[in-house]
């Protein structure tokens, strides 16, 4: 069942866990605002100090088994190469392993702050207090994976989202430094960190998830980067692509860096005059020192105007000639590009033939 | 303050018998004057100790043998705390004791270590208790040089100069390397102390007085002191006496023959303050029908503590003195605590108030009782007490000061 | 018989013991509990082990008395 789903695209799962994902995060905001509440023992008529911390403590398991059924998701979902293993264990994922890793992370937090707290009467008030001090970290890691691996990072709605957590956090945070007992000094050099914190991931998210081409650089696997740049909208007529054609290409290339000696060569373009189309070629490989591309992956995405979206990988690449192969259901199709280069454009011939 | 010299007329004097001015007694001066222990004596020192009733000279007033039967029954080798801390200021007989005669004190810890098995003796002195110290450390160093003490060490360890320091289980935190303040949480000392092991922690003079019921017999030490309260004790007298110092009685002399002793009156009295800080205020009058036993004082609301007796003479003023004691006893909580933390501020800053001219003494009284119980150890309990009776024997002293007069100016 | 005891040195004011166990213990004016020693019985005992759950710093505890 989750083969067929995933074969097409995003599937249900996909937008089951950019959702629960999304909520988890709400409820964590909550959830920490609701612990510090108490811990400055605040209280009101309505709810009773007993009532902040059975709300605290409710809520958090709620958020809980929302990150559950996040993980659950993620990994029943085909789309993203992500196991039950990249749960726990970060940073071995093949997708954008950083930032899923930091979700690792947090999940984990979440279970020992969980865990401790259930079992507070056995272990101790001191053990679980040292524990319950990474709640703290718990919630600027789960919003760092967020922003890193969510694909609406750029949207406009996470944007004010995750702006509102945060400035519900930070002024928790504030009225909790303000109220502590603990030397002024210490009070001040840790509100100067989570200010330093909050405009460190303020910049990242400007210069990473907020810019385009977060997905190539987080580390996202070539042949999904191509995918979805033509994602059509849902096929009225299905016509389908002739025996053979050829066409004039026209496009941009960039080349972006996706970690240690990795890089992201994508050329995009539309086709015209003989059959019009949309073409993307996305290449992962090596920068080898007489320029040019060790190639390790690829990734092609190919229709024309009223067909559905052929995908496939390049099969041979030498200097600016390249040959792919891309299929749609039963049918596929070989490719072949004769292209000119210069600084960020594309230009050339595309020669096509269904196999 | 210092001792001063003793009056060798003086019947009850055991503990401090044959004491020289002003310095220790050497080892040979001490056998000289009480003999030596005999190791071949027929009964056990648990029987004779059983026997002579001795009750803990530390103000607690526990019999002494069940203690030990207490750590001997309990699982581990047992350990030996002498508790010389002393922090009631009013209080100078255990100082006294080891400046003048330190082996009476490390024989009845050395008799009590060999009884219930425990391989060394810690002896707790305060921190500015230098001169003591050093007396101790000449001590242990004669009999060393000797190897009268077979293989049992002796080790003197100081402990911050606070009230509540020398709290039994504060002193064993101290001890294990924590803070000096007591501890809720069981198990007591006696079951799991100094190093997780079962402790026995007796009082400086109760060490004394067991050097010399294991020389004596316990039929020797009741021949002094009360059925109930049997033996002698050491008393500090300070105040409108002649003679302020320390001194030796059997339990149950009356205060005006305890006085005698001490050089009679200096000064008409006020008001005498049995027990120390934690103790009670009577006035003049009903001192002079007081027996300094704990049965019959606690039949009148006080208690014998660790017998620090302080007379307020004509011209004092009570309501300073009880200002000044219960802030001090305030300070000195350790702040583990709420009801005695707050409690205690509450009643001082009241207290303070009602002697300045506004009478809070309804407020006082209302505190007094929210606080008794309700901390981790007695301190608070002491401390209302003192204030308590402080109230009564002085109201109208306070009055008047709530009305802006002192009576005593 | 079961009764309900604070631990002063762990205890800090917070005072949810108060609210939820009201029956057996109350608060003086600085906000610190005062427990009534009679014993815990029936559908109060439910309560009070709440109460012991929720104290933020594990200073209540429902304990067994002989007495």
């Amino acid at each position: 069942m989750s083969a067929l789903l995933a074969t097409t695209g995003p599937s249900a799962y996909w937008y089951l866990t950019r959702g629960s994902g999304v909520v988890a995060l709400i409820l964590l905001t909550a959830s920490i605002c609701l612990g510090i509440a108490g811990t400055v023992r605040w209280r009101t008529k309505q709810l009773p100090r007993f009532a902040i911390a059975a709300l605290h403590r409710n809520l958090t398991l709620i958020a809980i088994a929302f990150v559950g059924f996040h993980v659950v998701t993620t990994v029943l979902d085909g789309y993203a190469p992500i196991g039950w293993k990249d749960a726990f264990l970060p940073f071995f994922s093949s997708y954008r392993p950083v930032w899923t890793g930091l979700g690792a992370v947090t999940f984990d937090l979440l279970l020992a702050l969980v865990v401790t707290s259930l079992l507070r009467a056995r272990i101790g008030i001191r053990a679980w207090r040292a524990v319950h001090w990474l709640a703290y970290a718990s919630w600027p890691v789960a919003l760092a994976h967020s922003l890193g691996t969510g694909s609406d990072a750029r949207a406009g709605w996470l944007q004010v989202l995750g702006l509102a957590c945060g400035l519900a956090v930070a002024g928790a945070v504030a009225i909790r430094l303000a109220t502590s007992r603990a030397q002024l000094g210490t009070r001040l050099a840790i509100a100067a960190g989570v200010a330093a914190v909050l405009f460190g991931v303020g910049v990242w998210y400007q210069r990473g998830p907020g810019e385009h081409g977060w997905a190539a650089r987080a580390g996202t696997p070539a042949s999904l980067i191509a995918h979805t740049a033509i994602r059509a909208a849902p096929q009225v007529s299905e016509i389908s692509v002739p025996a053979s054609f050829t066409a004039q290409f026209s496009g941009s290339i960039a080349e972006t860096q996706a970690g240690d000696n990795l890089v992201n060569v994508r050329i995009d373009g539309t086709l015209s005059s003989g059959v019009r189309g949309r073409l993307r070629l996305v290449l992962q490989g090596v920068a080898l020192d007489g320029g040019g591309v060790g190639m390790t992956s690829s990734g092609v995405a190919f229709s024309l105007a009223g067909t559905p979206v052929y995908e496939g990988h390049i099969t041979s690449l030498q200097g600016a000639s390249v040959a792919a192969r891309v299929s749609a259901g039963s049918s596929s199709v070989d490719l072949r590009l004769a292209l000119r280069l210069g600084g960020s454009t594309a230009a050339g011939t595309v020669v096509g033939r269904v196999v | 303050m210092t001792a001063l010299a003793v009056e060798p007329e003086q019947e009850a004097l055991r503990l401090l018998g044959g004491l020289r001015c002003g310095r220790a007694l050497s080892l040979d001066e001490h056998l000289a004057q009480h003999g030596s222990i005999d190791l071949g004596r027929r009964e056990s020192l648990r029987a004779m100790l059983e026997a002579s009733g001795l009750q803990g000279r530390g103000g607690g007033g526990f019999p002494v043998a069940r203690k030990v039967a207490a750590v001997v029954t309990a699982h581990g080798r047992p350990s030996l705390v002498v508790n010389a801390t002393e922090g009631e200021p009013l209080s100078h007989k255990d100082k006294f004791l080891l400046r003048h005669a330190p082996h009476l004190v490390l024989d009845g810890a050395i008799a009590l270590a060999s009884d219930i098995g425990a391989s060394s003796v810690v002896v707790a002195l305060a921190d500015r208790a230098r001169v003591e110290r050093e007396a101790l450390e000449v001590a242990v160093a004669e009999r060393a040089a000797l190897r009268i003490d077979g293989r049992i060490q002796i080790h003197a360890a100081a402990v911050p100069d606070s009230f509540v320091a020398g709290e039994e289980t504060a002193l064993i935190s101290h001890l294990n390397g924590g803070a000096a303040k007591p501890t809720f949480t069981p198990p007591r000392p006696f079951e799991r102390g100094l190093h997780g092991r079962p402790t026995l922690v007796q009082n400086a003079e109760t060490a004394a007085h067991v050097a010399l019921i294991a020389r004596k017999g316990p039929d020797w030490f009741r021949e002094l002191g009360t059925y109930g309260e049997p033996g002698s004790a050491l008393f500090t007298l300070s105040g409108a006496v002649r003679r302020p110092g320390v001194y030796e009685a059997g339990i149950g002399i009356p205060l005006q023959e305890l006085v005698e002793i001490a050089g009679g009156l200096a000064q008409q009295p006020q008001a005498v303050l049995v027990g120390g800080y934690f103790g009670t205020w009577f006035t003049a009058r009903e001192a002079a029908g007081l027996t300094m036993d704990d049965a019959s004082l606690r039949a009148r609301g006080g208690g014998l503590g660790a017998r620090a007796v302080a007379v307020l003479p004509h011209d004092g003023c009570g309501v300073e003195k009880t200002v000044r004691i219960a802030g001090y006893l305030a300070a000195e909580s350790a702040g583990q605590c709420g009801p005695c933390v707050h409690g205690l501020a509450a009643i001082v800053g009241a207290l303070d108030t009602t002697a300045r001219g506004k009478d809070q003494r309804d407020r006082i009284s209302r505190w007094c009782g929210q606080v008794t119980g309700r901390g981790a150890c007695r301190h608070p309990d002491g401390a209302v007490r003192f204030v308590a009776s402080a109230l009564d024997v002085f109201a109208e002293d306070f009055t008047a000061h709530a009305e802006g007069r002192c009576l005593a100016r | 018989m079961k009764r309900l005891q604070i631990n002063p040195i762990l205890c800090d004011g917070h005072g949810l013991c108060a609210e939820l166990v009201p029956e057996r213990i109350r608060l003086d004016e600085w906000g610190f509990p005062i427990v009534d020693p009679a014993p815990v019985e029936g559908d109060l005992e439910a309560h009070a082990g709440r109460a012991v759950g929720m104290c933020p710093v594990l200073a209540l505890r429902l304990e067994r008395r002989r007495t």
